[in-house]
């Protein structure tokens, strides 16, 4: 075999225009592949590691209704009968609202979350502090920061701000480390109760986190939830969905995205492959004499055939290999690139893994031989005589 | 050793057949020097690639060390050209992208010969073609007769008894010429069977005896 292949390998560098030209085309399809499929599994890897921080024995209810959500809408609930369901552990609620912040520094309408306080305890994993502490319950006045909203306030512990209207001044207690999520670094977090009080909205939620209890199927709790509400409410105004399902219905958009892009990267692949097999095809015709000298000093079907896919699938792993790095290059390169430009992109990272890499250069070596196969076996059945009498 | 008994070859070529070889019978025996002469389209270079297993005949039978090779399929051929013919050609027919020393060993591949020992052989043939000081050479880089001798090797290379030249001289000088004629009689005396083609009556003089062909059939030459 060794043998075969440095005879495969002097007929790739007898030609190398044609040879690198050629690989170039598998280079390019491979690298969109790489990149898109790195990109996409970064993406993936980013936003299940959100949904992890949360936990997925969560159920979140939203305004809206049984068959669409929304994030706006805001509405009132019993948290106390919620808590008597059965599994449920724990219940906590969320308003969100933009309204208008000033510090010291500067002013503007912003994000914030009014949470009950027990929820940033029960989700400790989720909200975890940069600095200072985090909402423990029992305080008023007292604001979270997300990372980024601190940095473009210029502002740290101890630090004040205001929120109107009518003015509320509250003292940063704490900063959360930074996730993916932009939204969770853009906001600020203050008690529910004062928020309310603030835009005048008492009893309203825009979001009820539940926990619930272990050894329960959370899909299971969810649906007596529902019901519960359903029933109790008399009406159908709102979303109850698990963590894994609002996982899954990300996943599918992206997956969605992802299935089109590597569609077309897909395209550019096949692109390659023909382009191989176009080689190949020459390579056997300007070869014919040669392929009936090598017949003539006993070269059977099987040796002809062994050396041209060789020289095909060896162009397809030469190609596959820069491909590979090129691909993670760019990817790398996009993360970096976009990170750079803005902050809202940490979901954008490139995944690198054995899995990718190994999988990338299997399949541009399958690729380089199947698309050599049908020249390779062409060459392998010419007849000796007539492929000897070829000039 | 060799015995071709009423073999026909017929061609199509367009919308006609061509019979290239009429019925011939022929036997050639081990160690023999053989030269088949005859003028263009009497069916030697037919002949040549019957003999050479190359191609099969459209009736009768050829015998090789009494198998028949008439019916054998096309791996089975190929074992048969590599392990008992060696062929020379009259344009030398060498991998223009492998060495002299590269081209003798090729055979050997093709006989899953291991690397060493193919070496060590391709070697000593192209010493004993006068071609040692050359053999990393690319055939571009060798003349017609040094090419030739370089394809004598290669045609020993698997040690097979029967070696066929077709025209071995017809591209070369008439020293080189005479050069590879003296190296096939040598192979000759050897004990190696030779069939040579040639339109050279010169070349045939070498030969132990000459069968003529004309139109497909043997001719004894009007005498």
């Amino acid at each position: 075999m060794r043998d075969y292949l440095s005879l495969a390998m002097r007929n790739l560098r007898h030609r190398p225009k044609r040879s690198w030209l050629t690989i170039i085309g598998i280079l390019i399809g491979m690298a969109a592949v790489v990149a898109l499929v790195s990109l996409g599994q970064g993406f993936q890897q980013a936003i299940d590691r959100e949904f992890e921080g949360f936990g997925y024995n969560v159920v979140w209810i939203m305004g809206g209704g049984s068959l669409h959500y929304s994030w706006t809408s805001t509405f009132e609930l019993d948290l106390n009968s919620v808590q008597k369901i059965d599994g449920v552990a724990t219940a906590g609620a969320m308003l969100w609202k933009t309204p208008y912040v000033k510090t010291e520094k500067k002013e503007g309408f912003l994000p914030v979350y009014g949470l009950e306080p027990s929820l940033m305890r029960d989700f400790s994993g989720y909200y975890a502090p940069k600095a200072g502490t985090i909402l423990k319950g029992g305080e008023t006045r007292t604001a979270i920061l997300g990372s980024d909203v601190a940095e473009d306030l210029g502002l740290s512990v101890g630090d004040r701000l205001i929120i109107e209207r009518p003015e509320y001044e509250f003292t940063i207690v704490g900063i959360l480390k930074e996730r993916a999520d932009p939204d969770f670094n853009d906001s600020i977090y203050v008690p529910l109760s004062v928020l309310q009080e603030i835009i005048g909205e008492t009893e309203k939620f825009s979001f009820v986190l539940i926990k619930t209890k272990d050894g329960y199927d959370v899909k299971s709790v969810a649906d007596r939830i529902e019901k519960q509400l359903k029933d109790e409410r008399g009406k159908d105004d709102l979303n109850v969905q698990t963590m894994e399902e609002l996982r899954d219905l990300m996943g599918n958009i992206i997956g969605i995205a992802q299935a089109f892009l590597g569609g077309i990267a897909a395209i550019a692949l096949l692109v390659g492959s023909i382009g191989v097999m176009n080689t190949m095809y020459m390579a056997v015709l300007e070869r014919t004499h040669e392929i009936g000298v090598m017949k003539a000093i006993g070269a059977r079907r099987r040796d002809i055939l062994t050396l041209f896919l060789l020289e095909s699938g060896f162009m397809g792993l030469v190609g596959g290999f820069l491909g590979t790095l090129l691909g993670l290059g760019i990817g790398i390169g996009t993360m970096l690139l976009v990170r750079a430009l803005t902050k809202e992109a940490r979901f954008l990272e490139a995944a690198i893994s054995v899995e990718l890499i190994m999988s990338a250069l299997v399949l541009s070596f399958v690729l380089g031989a199947v698309s050599g196969w049908l020249p390779a076996r062409n060459a392998a059945k010419l007849p000796p005589v007539e492929a000897l009498r070829y000039e | 050793m060799i015995k071709l008994e009423n073999v026909r070859k017929v061609y199509p070529m367009g919308d006609t057949l061509v019979q290239a070889l009429r019925g011939l019978t022929l036997e050639i025996r081990k160690g023999e020097f053989v030269a088949v002469m005859g003028p263009s389209g009497s069916g030697k270079s037919t002949l040549l690639h019957l003999l050479g297993c190359l191609d099969l005949p459209s009736d009768g039978k050829i015998l090789l060390q009494d198998v028949d090779v008439s019916r054998l399929a096309e791996d089975h051929l190929a074992q048969v050209r590599g392990m008992q013919i060696g062929f020379v050609f009259q344009t030398f027919h060498l991998i223009p992208t492998l060495s002299a020393l590269e081209n003798v060993e090729l055979p050997l591949l093709f006989q899953r010969v291991p690397r060493a020992q193919r070496r060590v052989r391709a070697q000593e043939l192209l010493q004993k073609v006068g071609m040692a000081d050359r053999m990393h050479h690319k055939p571009a880089q060798l003349s017609g007769g040094e090419r030739q001798r370089v394809a004598i090797a290669r045609a020993l290379a698997a040690d097979p008894e029967i070696i066929l030249a077709d025209e071995p001289t017809g591209n070369l000088d008439s020293a080189s010429g005479k050069a590879v004629l003296e190296l096939l009689s040598q192979l000759h005396r050897e004990g190696k069977t030779i069939i040579l083609v040639t339109h050279n009556p010169e070349a045939a003089e070498y030969a132990d005896r000459i069968v003529r062909l004309r139109d497909g059939q043997l001719w004894d030459g009007g005498a």
